[in-house]
């Protein structure tokens, strides 16, 4: 294979890969969102505390730093999910019964405390320094045997997903779910535990994105704080979520494959900007990914594939 | 069944119900009428859970259930249906009839995913309930439509077929009939007859005197928060106070 070939073979698992990641993003959030109604404006905080969870318990040992487990990453994924989940339970029992605009404001803060907490815990997170050293499954074999494998093991995690939630969605869990997401106090009415449902998609949510986390920090084999911004998560997740159609675990998929590819795109047309403009890039795209959304709205009122109904 | 005492509801100023005692006696089919804004739906409320009292005590076959939240109301065999239908707008009409059915043990995420046996009878049984009411309300054809899509009537005729899915012991029914066609609103009368012959309880708030005349015994009045009188239709008819309260007039 030459050496331009190989390149944009790189190219095209790097984008497959983090695509993938970012569907199962944005499945964790069509469960929170699409099915239970529940505003997750954290989507960031979710994510980091599962991004270094699977770090700290899959690296070696480091001075000065909690860890050095050195454990296996299926260990560490399941982890890691385990811990956003949590998480996701605990902010959910307080603030579950919040309004949803009240529920969105709770999850930035909760976002924006953690990222305080990885910034400057150092023994904790390896603060500014991130950390390093994470291998992934199949790095023994190099480039791009290692790339390949890497990407199989993403759409493995996509696939288990998927299934999960499809058919948690199609059961009469999920039916009392939607039920609860279009009014609440019918549902109330009806002998629902609203708040006990709405409890169990927010943190079933927020693991999912937790071990998307995890498989980001193997996928870059380093973390560093820089995954706790909004921006790539909340922010893109969200796009990703209401452009491929909220309420339909398909359209979820397609919306993050679509986004990410725009949004990696955006950074060749952008890379050729002259250098004084380079400070604004991140809000060129931004706006480039607003003008998007506005534009498949206009076409497609409920998202490229909207919620279909069942029967 | 259901008796409420010296019950008071206030929306800020306005008492919606004004230190109000009364009984849904078990095995009857009470009516309840009264002007505009007498509180007969906020009564409703306050007696199935969606609003906490200002003050007085709601009692379910004898048990206390003031502070009881809505849902564990409905479990304990009470069901209400809403005057301004509550549908479910993304569901479909099937869905919206088979979550209202009682026993669903799908409902547990675990069951929900690994579908044993017994969750898949219960879907089964629950969907051919959702037939036999669809049948019976004329929905049959919009089985499959998003409940949002439906008209004004088609929306109280599911939210009533949500109260038939399964059996309660007392049905709260507020004005189901407004908005209904004639013929079907007389079979509707017919089978909550039935029902109630079978055993169930209900209270009926409805404008329609006819409607109430053929279908109550007894009837309470209410009026600004009140009980104003109750007895048989023939009784309350003739009962000056009614009169004044409906007409306005001394009639
Ligand atoms: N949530 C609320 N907030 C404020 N006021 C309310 C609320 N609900 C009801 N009210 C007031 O309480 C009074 C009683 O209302 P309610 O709906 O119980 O009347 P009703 O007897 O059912 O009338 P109708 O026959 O028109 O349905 C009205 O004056 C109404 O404005
Ligand atoms: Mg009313």
């Amino acid at each position: 294979m030459t050496g331009e070939m190989q390149g944009y073979l790189l190219y095209a698992l790097s984008l497959l890969s983090l695509g993938g990641i970012y569907a199962i993003l944005a499945l964790g959030l069509n469960l929170q969102w699409g099915m239970a109604g529940l505003f997750n404006a954290g989507i960031a905080g979710f994510f980091a505390s599962g991004a270094y969870t699977a770090a700290i318990l899959g690296t070696p040992p480091v001075a000065g730093r909690l860890g050095g487990f050195d454990l296996p990453m299926p260990v560490t994924v399941a982890a890691a999910a385990l811990f956003s989940a949590a998480i996701g339970w605990a902010v959910g029992r307080l603030c579950i019964r919040l309004r949803t605009d009240y529920l969105a404001i709770a999850t930035i803060g909760i976002a924006e405390i953690l990222r305080l907490i990885v910034r400057n815990e150092g023994w904790l997170t390896g603060g500014s320094l991130g950390i390093s050293g994470i291998v992934r499954p199949f790095d023994g074999l190099g480039p791009p045997r290692a790339d390949i494998g890497y990407l199989a093991v993403v759409l493995g995690c996509l696939v288990l997903v998927y299934i999960f939630v499809e058919r948690a969605g199609r059961s009469p869990w999920g039916r009392t779910m939607r039920a609860i997401r279009d009014d609440e106090r019918a549902a109330a009415a009806l002998g629902k535990d609203v708040d006990a449902f709405r409890l169990q998609a927010f943190a079933l949510g927020s693991g999912i994105m937790g071990g998307a986390g995890a498989l980001t920090a193997y996928y870059f084999r380093f973390l560093s704080p820089d995954a706790t911004e909004p921006l790539l998560t909340t922010f893109l997740v969200w796009v990703m979520l209401i452009a491929g159609g909220s309420g339909n675990n398909r359209g979820a998929i397609l919306g993050a494959f679509l986004v990410w590819t725009l949004w990696s795109s955006t950074e060749l047309v952008t890379g050729r900007l002259p250098a004084d403009w380079a400070a604004n890039l991140a809000y060129l795209r931004v706006l480039l990914i607003g003008l998007l959304l506005q534009v498949v709205l206009q076409r497609f009122a409920g998202g490229i594939l909207p919620e279909r109904a069942r029967r | 069944m259901i008796r409420v005492d010296n019950l008071t509801m206030r929306f800020g100023g306005i008492r919606a119900i004004d230190d109000c005692s009364l009984n849904f006696a078990a095995g009857r089919i009470t009516g309840l009428i009264g002007p505009n804004g007498a509180g007969k739906s906020t009564l409703f409320d306050v007696v199935a859970g969606g609003l906490v009292p200002t003050a007085g005590t709601v009692r379910l076959e004898g048990e206390d259930v003031t502070r009881l939240p809505a849902f564990a109301r409905y479990r304990r065999g009470l069901h209400r249906t809403f005057q301004i239908a509550r549908e479910f707008a993304r569901l479909t009409v099937r869905e919206n009839l088979m979550v209202a059915a009682r026993g669903q043990s799908g409902e547990a995420l675990a069951a929900a995913l690994f579908k044993p046996g017994h969750v898949r009878e219960e879907e089964r049984a629950h969907r051919e309930r959702a037939c036999e009411v669809m049948d019976f309300l004329a929905l049959t054809p919009l089985a499959d439509a998003p409940a949002g899509t439906l008209s004004g009537g088609q929306k109280k005729l599911l939210e009533l077929g949500r109260a038939l899915m399964s059996p309660a012991r007392i049905i709260l029914l507020d004005e189901i009939g407004a908005g209904v066609n004639p013929t079907l609103l007389a079979q509707i009368a017919g089978h909550i007859r039935m029902l109630n012959e079978e055993g169930m309880t209900f209270a009926v708030i409805e404008h329609d005197m006819d409607f109430i005349a053929g279908l109550c015994d007894p009837v309470i009045v209410m009026a600004e928060g009140r009980v104003l009188v109750q007895g048989p239709m023939a009784e309350v008819r003739a009962d000056r106070a009614v009169v004044e309260a409906y007409f306005g007039s001394a009639a």
